[in-house]
């Protein structure tokens, strides 16, 4: 794992909060990215969860595009949310711009860390053909941030399927998934949930309408 | 709405172009047509956002493994956060 060595400040001794939530559990409620912001700074738990929940994965996906392996992937996603932390916590001015450019800011730091690893990897010998390849990608500013805006796509699309998860029946969203993302036969679905193909044809309608809606409320954040 | 509605009223509807009364009369007539829930379905004013959809899911299955690491780690990252604090 690379030091975080960008934002660290003296040690001081601070209490150690509870941790009032289940490491899995997801919060419901869809805040807005201020909102958000503005509750991971007063470091509220459920905040920070949302956070790893809507941007833990995006940064893993953004790390293995350029070429790292599942782990070191998965330690920058870790190391990049842990030095966004550090910086909410120990620059004002960065805490405020960050309500209006977390997307920014993220970016900046995943690609340092992506450096970071690249960079361990060539001095120690360890890397492998595919971390090779991927680090035509690592160090081009140009393909690095087209990499992660369709990251960051991705992230709002999953937003997006969550909130409307969370407003339709489950069969409902079943329909959806069978027909439309794994592209199964509108009667075998049918056949699968005990319903109509008709059924199966409006879920798919009104479940795209909803992510639409959807999208345009998280686009409006940004 | 009893009778099926025109082409360029489904893909209104499907576009989200529709009033709020119109889009409830053809919302309430795709439930018992299949020919126009099937229209609308079929359409392809949702095209780009049904391929965006479907490659965000080919993704999510690519990096299974890793953000499973990263799951794994949730709990120590949050404890992290918040011990930083």
């Amino acid at each position: 794992m690379a030091g975080r060595s960008d934002y660290q400040i003296p040690e001081k001794p601070r209490p150690k909060p509870e941790i009032q939530v289940r490491p899995d559990e997801h919060m419901t409620i869809m805040t807005r990215n201020t909102s958000l912001i503005d509750l991971c700074e007063a470091n509220d738990p459920l905040a920070w969860t949302e956070f790893l929940h809507r941007y833990g994965e995006m940064l893993v996906s953004f790390a293995r595009q350029v070429g790292l392996s599942d782990r070191e992937a998965s330690d920058v996603a870790k190391a990049t949310i842990l030095a966004f932390g550090d910086a909410l916590r120990d620059h004002n001015d960065i805490a405020e711009q960050s309500r209006v450019r977390i997307k920014q800011l993220l970016r900046d730091i995943a690609r340092k860390r992506v450096l970071a690893v690249s960079r361990h990897d060539s001095s120690d010998g360890s890397s492998s053909a595919r971390v090779w390849i991927g680090q035509a990608h690592i160090g081009n500013s140009v393909r690095e941030e087209a990499m992660f805006d369709l990251e960051w796509q991705r992230a709002c699309l999953r937003r997006a399927m969550d909130m409307v998860r969370a407003e339709v029946g489950d069969q409902t969203m079943s329909a959806f998934e069978q027909y439309v993302l794994r592209r199964q036969p509108v009667g075998e679905v049918a056949q699968d949930l005990n319903t109509t193909p008709t059924e199966v044809y409006v879920a798919k309608t009104r479940v795209l309408r909803r992510i639409q809606a959807s999208l345009v409320v998280i686009q409006a954040e940004e | 709405m009893s009778e099926c509605a025109s082409s360029f009223q489904m893909m209104s509807f499907a576009r989200g172009d529709l009033g709020r009364s119109a889009t409830q009369a053809i919302d309430a007539h795709i439930e018992t047509c299949q020919t126009c829930a099937a229209a609308i379905a079929e359409s392809d004013v949702h095209e780009r956002l049904v391929e965006a959809l479907r490659e965000s899911e080919a993704s999510r299955c690519d990096n299974e493994n890793a953000v499973a690491m990263f799951e794994a780690a949730r709990a120590a990252i949050l404890a992290a956060l918040l011990d930083r604090s």
